[in-house]
């Protein structure tokens, strides 16, 4: 009878130990299974975050700056023309750059630079219509440009002038930049900045619209002053006529 | 051959809890992971979309690629109405405290048969409705656009717009369908409940550099212009388009 009990007990024991290991099981292959579907976090920290099409090319890449890419167009990649920052990259569906927001500001050895850029590419070139706010040492600028941009790629440019950027900082440097940027605007390969609405570092407040080659033809101010004026310029810069509250 | 056969078993219950307690770590940690209230840590992540959710679950934001894009939703509800015209967006949906859509951020890109079709957009819809400002860029084989949009927006709920845009796209191709969707502009022309474009500032095909101010009609009324010659003018429009007055550089006034 003892003996019958026991052996009761112990086939109870192993058949309840067998199903809580296969429960233990499951809930651990669920948890897992479920964490590798669909995670849910309260909070991440993370250092760079891929969206990327089901094919695996980019679509979006929110990073700090570091770990922020470099320009990839046409499956091409070239360094920047300023430093990497942090914030976002946008890519299209063929998963070259089109866009992005930027920014960075630090104070060093007393001088402070700050800006933010929040940017939209005309297709297979740079921007054409951004948000940007620019800052040295209390000098600031902010506002909403457009851009005109030349119909051939941006590559024709970056192919350019991705080798000077290699080079060491110095006059060689600085000179072979300015011959290379100089003739890609004779090759018409640069922009024209044809629009600016906001406020510029002389602390007016205006609406500024250009001609095809960058030059202000048209221009609503209100100085630091206080003063307004409408203005219409030719294309040396000189100004044609001024509106202002004391003309009849 | 009695005391050996005890230590094994001894041996092997041992064994056994050792087993028992490395699977129940194991699968408590895995569903601690799991568990809201922590934070994580990641160098990288490679996602298709992330969902941002208030704690009840409510969406807030999606960050995407194309094929994860969430449907519009208006008024609570779903509708199939985004992508009606083949343009593969991905980007950010932003959602008000109802889970309706109320903005995004959204950009395409790509070669087809014809040549290129290009856009970028930034924008916040009133509420229940439509995008009311929007920052964007449009181009269609070097036909392009860019610049700030101003816009008013009806009164009435986008849903009503929605519901009648379902209606009409189940219906088969034909002039029966194109006839509805021509009812349904007329109606809402009649009952006032169409948009009206306020101001834009930026560039248009004809390659000029403008800023347009118009009635609440969208009739522009006060137009500054540098065309593509770089002439600059300003120029007075009357509520059918007719310009009433206009300064450039050249004037003797």
């Amino acid at each position: 009878m003892a003996n019958l009990s026991s052996s009761t007990t112990r086939r109870f024991a192993s058949r309840a130990y067998l199903v809580g290991c296969t429960l233990f099981g499951v809930a651990g292959i669920a948890a897992f299974t479920r964490s590798v579907q669909k995670p849910r976090f309260d909070e991440i920290d993370v250092e760079r975050i891929n969206i990327i099409a089901p094919n695996g090319s980019p679509r979006l890449v929110i990073s700090n700056a570091e770990r922020a890419p470099d320009v990839i167009i046409s499956g091409k990649t070239y360094h920047r023309s300023s430093s990497n920052e942090a914030g976002m990259i946008f890519y299209n569906e063929e998963g070259s750059e089109n866009g992005g927001m930027g920014f960075s500001g630090h104070a060093r050895n007393g001088h402070v630079s700050a800006n933010a850029g929040f940017m939209f590419d005309q297709y297979g070139q740079d921007q054409t219509v951004g948000l940007t706010y620019d800052e040295q040492d209390g000098r600031r600028s902010a506002g909403l440009r457009v851009w005109d941009r030349p119909n051939q790629s941006v590559t024709l440019l970056a192919d350019m002038v991705e080798p000077i950027k290699l080079m060491a900082d110095g006059p060689e440097k600085t000179r072979r930049m300015t011959a290379v940027r100089d003739s890609a605007t004779k090759l018409g390969l640069g922009g024209a900045q044809r629009v600016f609405v906001g406020k510029q570092s002389d602390k007016t407040a205006t609406v500024v619209l250009s001609d095809a080659r960058s030059r202000p033809r048209l221009r609503l101010v209100v100085d630091s002053a206080g003063a307004a004026r409408i203005e219409f310029l030719d294309d040396a810069g000189k100004v044609l006529r001024t509106l202002s509250a004391s003309d009849r | 051959m009695d005391d050996q056969l005890q230590r094994e078993i001894r041996r092997l219950r041992r064994t056994n809890a050792v087993a028992v307690g490395l699977l129940v770590i194991v699968s408590v940690s895995a569903f601690v992971q799991a568990r809201p209230g922590t934070r994580t840590k990641f160098d990288e992540i490679d996602v298709e979309r992330i969902n941002v959710r208030e704690a009840d679950g409510r969406l807030r934001l999606t960050i995407s690629n194309h094929a994860r894009l969430p449907e519009v939703v208006v008024g609570g509800k779903s509708y199939p109405l985004r992508g009606g015209t083949g343009v593969k967006s991905a980007g950010l949906i932003f959602f008000n405290d109802e889970g309706n859509e109320d903005g995004g951020l959204v950009w395409a890109g790509s070669r087809n048969s014809k040549g290129y079709q290009a856009s970028a957009n930034l924008t916040f819809d009133q509420f229940d409705q439509d995008e009311t400002i929007s920052l964007g860029y449009g181009d269609e084989n070097r036909h392009r656009q860019a610049g700030l949009d101003v816009l008013d927006r009806p009164e009435e709920p986008i849903q009503i717009f929605a519901e009648s845009a379902m209606a009409i796209r189940a219906m088969p191709d034909g002039p029966a369908k194109q006839e509805r969707a021509r009812r349904l502009q007329e109606a809402a022309i009649a009952r006032g409940a169409m948009p009206a474009q306020r101001l834009f500032v930026g560039k248009r095909p004809d390659k000029s550099s403008t800023v347009m101010l118009a009635d609440r009609m969208g009739r522009a009324r006060l137009r500054l212009t540098v065309d593509s010659l770089g002439v600059a003018r300003i120029e007075f429009l009357d509520d059918s388009g007719h310009v009433t007055r206009s300064l450039t550089g050249s004037d003797t006034r």
